[in-house]
């Protein structure tokens, strides 16, 4: 089976739950189209490059896919009819690049879950000796009056 | 002294169309004659001795696709106006401007990249 990549925008205007829904909704096309997802990716919120829809920023999503030639039809035609995409882009990766993009994407999604559970352990931590805290922030506000010392003194020995 | 100024080579319509009637006006004229006897039998013509060799930088990589969300390769393809850049000017081989021309076009249709600026 062919490997596709779908790119699209959805409205910045969506709360989190609503897009959510959207996304999943088109995901699903995929599963009931006997597909199946490598990359379900919330690349997050970009300013476009110019304007759609008098929308001057949208979220973008990419799915990475293994599907027959009907999945991305349907997919791109519900996206059509959808309010809530923007634009979206399927480009049908040639086998080797849809090779390195799937192995891409894997290792992504694993630093992903990694930096996660790294943010998590870090939350512990913290947690755990909260007293800790204000003393990490105090060297933080030392330094700061330092480096405006430095700066004052070389702007005097210019003047 | 007119060598030197031909030699420095910037982006731009301009330069690229000052740059070809300088040379071939040059070809024509006094210096065709000139370089014809002692150039062509030493070697090197001067004017090539300080512009930089072009090459192709997919090639270099060995590049066999071009991604349309690798936006920091893109954008030094379609600088300040956003038109795609010439293989003139980037020295780009045929194959991969092709491949790269794909590339500008699908970002300029998912936002990525400005159709057009200023």
């Amino acid at each position: 089976m062919p490997t596709y990549e779908t790119l699209f925008i959805t409205s910045p205007e969506l709360n989190e739950a609503d897009e959510a829904t959207a996304i999943e909704a088109l995901a699903s096309v995929i599963s009931a189209g006997g597909g199946t997802m490598v990359s379900n990716d919330r690349m997050g919120r970009r300013r476009l490059a110019y304007p759609i829809k008098k929308f001057n920023d949208g979220i973008y999503v990419r799915f990475l896919y293994d599907s027959g030639t009907d999945v991305p039809q349907e997919i791109e035609r519900r996206m059509r009819l959808s309010d809530r995409v923007l634009r979206s882009l399927t480009v049908r990766l040639e086998p080797e690049w849809a090779e390195v993009a799937k192995v891409d994407a894997v290792r992504e999604a694993a630093e992903r879950v990694a930096a996660l559970e790294r943010e998590a352990v870090e939350a512990r931590e913290r947690a755990e000796a909260g007293e800790v805290a204000p003393v990490v922030d105090v060297p933080a506000a030392a330094s700061q009056p330092d480096i405006v010392d430095d700066d004052s003194t070389d702007g005097e020995g210019e003047e | 002294m007119r060598d030197d100024g031909g030699s420095s080579y910037e982006y731009g319509g301009r330069d690229g169309g000052r740059d070809g009637g300088r040379d071939g006006g040059r070809d024509g004229g006094r210096d065709g004659g000139r370089d014809g006897g002692a150039g062509r039998g030493g070697g090197r013509r001067p004017r090539f001795l300080f512009r930089r060799r072009r090459y192709c930088k997919f090639c270099e990589n060995k590049a066999r696709w071009i991604d349309h969300k690798d936006l920091k390769t893109l954008q030094n393809y379609a600088p300040e106006r956003a038109k795609i850049l010439p293989r003139r000017i980037s020295g780009t081989c045929g194959k991969h401007q092709r491949l790269l021309m794909q590339a500008i076009k699908r970002a300029r249709f998912i936002a990525l990249l400005p159709f057009s600026s200023d």
